[in-house]
């Protein structure tokens, strides 16, 4: 019989080698085992937040912001639903033909659209649709809704986006919300981010209020982003609404009377210290920092020497010029130092050391009191005042009318201005001061410097009798649902004590100012209201400078009235950059905002644009 | 008879370990292949009819003697190789790589067999040669060496790295069993380090970049690293118990490539957990080393060096499968035995454990 088996004496030598591989087989088996402990026992915690991730969607709902409206109700920013195209990559067919349609519809480059399309994938994460544009115009919807059976994977939905119905109206103080930057991030915890928040002005402050709370739907996906269940959904609840002392219809005037000059306007109730109109210009359109600025509009804003995004009534300081007589007269009466017969002789300059301090009028004003000195705006009789009272006495006055101090307006980046006294000199040039010093400061010039703002209270200051009130920008915070929460009540700052009797003379000799002949606010005469005020022209500081830098010559030219002069209800201060007179230049801005003002039929007009 | 009872014990203790790891494999496939819509994927039934026909294959084989497979080794090996030949001439294309034979609705893969037909080649090639006392040397080795690298080759021109990975590895465990040279070990060793940049060099570009996915995975999380991570997210969250079966989430959404083929394992690792873990790999390794009890009994070159073969076949797919899944050894296409979804591989399975219950019960 055949034998099978051939037995070899190397058998038990292979064994030995084999119960070695199983030796280390045993060692890699425990080494699994403990790995497999170490993943899903030690590491649990770390990857069962990684699967979340991958499992649960969170879709925000965009809570609809707050509206603005004006003091009678109209809506100067609302919200507005944005169409937004995105597309879900995982139900494209052909890409190349996408784009190619895509292009075709938004009237562009397929490359371009490419570029986009590349772009946007980069910074979504995966399995989320790519936000290719937002911000869709209607006939863009349109057609997309009618190439929908061609264009697979394309998606339109829409959300709440802010939306500044007028443009640039009122943008300074209505600011902008934009996209959120990283700063921002850290400024507002508790936020889910990606949306937009209030960068500027009111959207700014009272973001919180406007802001909402945003929904969220939380959904379980698949791996290829498909939704499998909605787990929960949290509804988003609109933000509350504000409503300004803004006057519609006398802002819009506003604007308009000021046009393309630079400069602001702000006008405000002369016995409550609500501000009606607030004007600044060159101004932006707040909807471009809504849907992102190309670069050429972008460079157009930054390159423009006036600084549109400068808001000019409450963070430019400029020197008052003549408006600030007011003050100074305040101070000769009060202090005893001039009555309304006292007088000065002007021959067009005063010398002081050896240097002639002029007149605006050359040929002089000859003998003036302070009624002509104010009507006429002589210089030399507040040079002489000025020399009298010294400029200790003339920054107590103006810091009582609330100059060189926030106006606490509530809006971010206002200035105090500069109300200077010999203190101040010798802090800051280590100098002491000069009667040379002492002449500009008298008039409103050298180191003086207002904001528009503080200009318009302090004589609304005057006009009510001593009453120097906070300014007043939002009238009511009102929840979605219509509820005040908030009614901003008329805030005194702080009584200014001035006699009756230089009220009377200051208060007949601004009423002269605008309606006696030979007074430089005439442009500011309206025939039935008694309108009073105050012109200045100040000249640009370092003049040959300036000259040479930008070529800008002219004064700046400001106007401050109010009316009806005895009983004073609307303060208005116009301020013109490099606008030349005050009296040319700033007094019929300030005349048609009180012409409108006066005009009946104004709030049915409002309402009716509401509409 | 007395020893032939005792034998007897231990062909049913491979048996019942058998059939454990069988029926949980069935357990978790229909797991694996639940579709959104409740209803099984139909690849749940070809799984049973694979391993009905497997099992089919593995009662014939059982018929067999032993010296008739030693026999038909060398045919065998010629037929898998011609096979391969014509995979990569008539082969089908799945994911750019050409591996499969199909005929009908049905397609096998020969690469799958080719790892058998080694297996018992080599075995009777190494019976065929004289005992070496200090070891085979590289001219000695000729022979082998060829018989195995043709295959190789084939398999990798495919391409298949994962089986010519495992192939190479049976092959060399081999020739340490039958003792090798030590000196041919350290050279083949140093130009194995010398040359391994080289061979890089050849890697197809997505081999590639799972090799550098294995080693940072996070590098790329959407792209080459995304099986791994994913996987690995369904293994831990796991954690001890498991998520419950059929309750995985990771497999039952998706994020699972090839849940049903080589990553089974993450999708029983989410469900059972830790504590399944552990379970599972303890039975695999109770069924190597029962392989291992099998083998330390035979007396016969050809059959010892065939079980010992069938032995690296499994520890390996299991070794290597496992750490893959969880991340420890780059992603190549190796499957789990008897767990995973692969008609080929199954037969193959079936059959070589077929071929050591028969040990079991000879010796």
């Amino acid at each position: 019989m055949k034998k099978f088996y051939v037995v070899l004496d190397s058998i038990p030598q292979l064994e030995k080698r084999l119960f070695l591989f199983m030796k280390f087989l045993s060692i890699f088996v425990l080494l699994l085992i403990g790995y497999y402990w170490f993943l899903q026992i030690l590491r649990h915690n770390y990857y069962l937040e990684l699967s979340e991730k991958n499992r649960i969607r969170n879709i925000r709902i965009t809570a609809p912001r707050g509206v603005i409206r004006d003091r009678y109700g109209v809506i100067i920013a609302s919200s507005a639903p944005s169409f937004v195209l995105s597309i879900v990559k995982e139900e494209v067919v052909n890409k190349d033909a996408l784009i190619k349609d895509l292009a075709h519809i938004f009237n562009k480059n397929p490359e371009e659209i490419k570029a986009l399309y590349e772009a946007k994938e980069r910074v979504t994460p995966r399995f989320y649709p790519i936000t290719l544009y937002e911000n869709l115009k209607r006939d863009e919807v349109v057609k997309i809704e009618a190439l929908k059976w061609k264009l697979k994977g394309v998606k339109i939905d829409y959300k709440s986006e802010r939306s500044y119905p007028y443009n640039d109206f009122c943008s300074h103080l209505i600011g902008y919300v934009s996209q959120v930057s990283s700063k921002d991030i850290e400024r507002l915890k508790n936020r889910i981010f990606s949306s937009k928040v209030g960068k500027a002005g009111i959207e700014n402050v009272f973001e919180d209020y406007l802001k909402g709370f945003d929904g969220v739907t939380r959904v379980e996906v698949d791996a290829y982003g498909r939704k499998k269940k909605v787990l929960y959904k949290l509804d988003p609840i609109a933000g509350g609404s504000l409503k300004l002392t803004i006057d519609w219809e006398l802002q819009e005037v506003a604007e308009k009377a000021l046009g393309d000059k630079n400069g602001a306007v702000v006008a405000i109730s002369a016995k409550t210290g609500e501000v009606l109109a607030f004007v600044s210009h060159p101004n932006f359109d707040p909807n471009l920092f809504v849907k992102g600025f190309d670069r050429e509009e972008w460079e157009k804003i930054i390159n423009n020497p006036f600084y549109p995004l400068q808001n000019k009534v409450i963070q430019g300081a400029y020197p008052p010029a003549s408006t600030f007589k007011l003050i100074t007269a305040i101070a000769g009466l009060e202090e005893g130092i001039i009555d309304e017969s006292t007088t000065f002789y002007c021959a067009g300059k005063k010398r002081v050391g050896n240097r002639d301090f002029r007149c605006w009028r050359e040929s002089g004003h000859g003998r003036v009191n302070i009624h002509k000195a104010l009507v006429e705006s002589c210089d030399v009789f507040f040079y002489e005042l000025g020399l009298k009272l010294g400029p200790d006495k003339i920054a107590k006055y103006a810091r009582m009318f609330g100059l060189g101090e926030k106006t606490n307006i509530g809006l971010p980046g206002e200035l105090s201005g500069n109300v200077p006294d010999t203190l101040w000199k010798k802090k800051k040039y280590k100098q002491s001061w000069y009667d040379g010093d002492t002449l500009p400061y008298a008039i409103g010039q050298g180191y003086l410097t207002v904001t528009p703002l503080q200009l318009a209270l302090a004589y609304a200051a005057f006009a009510n009798g001593g009453t120097l009130l906070k300014p007043i920008i939002v009238k009511e915070i009102e929840t979605n649902d219509g509820k005040i929460i908030q009614e901003q009540i008329p805030t005194v700052r702080r009584d200014v004590k001035i006699s009756s009797k230089t009220l009377n003379i200051i208060r007949k000799a601004l009423i002269g100012v605008v309606n006696e002949s030979g007074g430089t606010g005439y442009a500011a005469k309206i025939p039935d209201i008694l309108v009073a005020g105050k012109t200045g022209t100040a000249q640009v500081k370092s003049f040959k400078e300036r000259k040479k830098q930008t070529g800008f010559l002219n004064d700046h030219a400001w106007f401050v009235g109010f009316a009806p002069a005895y009983d004073p209800e609307i303060v208005v201060c116009a301020f013109v950059m490099h606008g030349g007179h005050g009296g040319g230049v700033a007094a019929p801005i300030v005349r048609e905002v009180i012409d409108k003002f006066y005009k009946k039929d104004r709030v049915v007009n409002a309402k009716l644009h509401e509409e | 008879m007395q020893n032939y009872m005792k034998n007897n014990r231990l062909f049913w203790e491979g048996i019942f370990i058998i059939v454990i790891i069988i029926l949980l494999g069935c357990v978790n496939l229909y797991s694996a292949l639940i579709t959104p819509y409740g209803t099984v994927d139909s690849l749940f039934y070809k799984h049973l009819l694979w391993l009905l026909i497997g099992g089919l294959l593995a009662f014939l084989f059982h018929f067999l003697k032993p010296i008739d497979i030693e026999n038909f080794s060398a045919i065998f090996y010629i037929l898998c190789c011609v096979l391969l030949v014509g995979v990569l001439i008539i082969g089908k294309k799945v994911n750019g790589a050409q591996r499969w034979i199909g005929i009908g609705s049905f397609s096998f893969q020969p690469s799958e067999f080719t790892k058998l037909a080694l297996i018992f080649f080599m075995a009777k090639i190494f019976k065929q040669m004289p005992v070496v006392e200090t070891g085979y040397k590289l001219n000695q080795l000729a022979v082998p060496l060829t018989i195995v690298i043709i295959p190789l080759l084939l398999i990798l021109k495919q391409p298949d790295l994962g089986t010519a990975i495992i192939i190479f590895s049976i092959a060399f465990f081999t020739i340490l069993l039958i003792g090798v040279n030590i000196k041919l070990l350290i050279k083949f060793f140093v130009s194995f380090i010398i040359f391994s940049p080289l061979f890089y060099h050849f890697l197809k570009d997505y081999q590639k970049k799972r090799f550098i996915a294995f080693l940072m995975p996070e590098a790329d999380p959407r792209g080459a690293g995304y099986h791994t991570i994913q996987a690995k997210i369904a293994v831990s969250t796991g954690g001890m118990f498991g998520k419950g079966f059929l309750k995985g989430t990771q497999s039952k959404l998706g994020y699972i490539p090839e849940k049903h083929t080589d990553f089974v394992f993450s999708v029983y690792a989410e469900e059972w957990g830790f504590f399944g873990v552990f379970v599972l790999i303890l039975l695999y390794f109770y069924l190597i080393y029962w392989m291992f009890k099998v083998t330390r009994n035979i007396n016969d070159r050809f059959l010892f060096l065939s079980a010992s073969g069938i032995i690296f076949l499994f520890s390996l797919h299991f070794i290597i499968n496992i750490a893959m899944v969880s991340g420890l050894f780059p992603v190549v296409g190796i499957p789990l035995p008897l767990m995973s979804y692969g008609g080929t591989a199954l037969i193959v399975y079936l059959v070589s454990l077929s071929f050591m219950l028969k040990l079991s019960r000879e010796y």
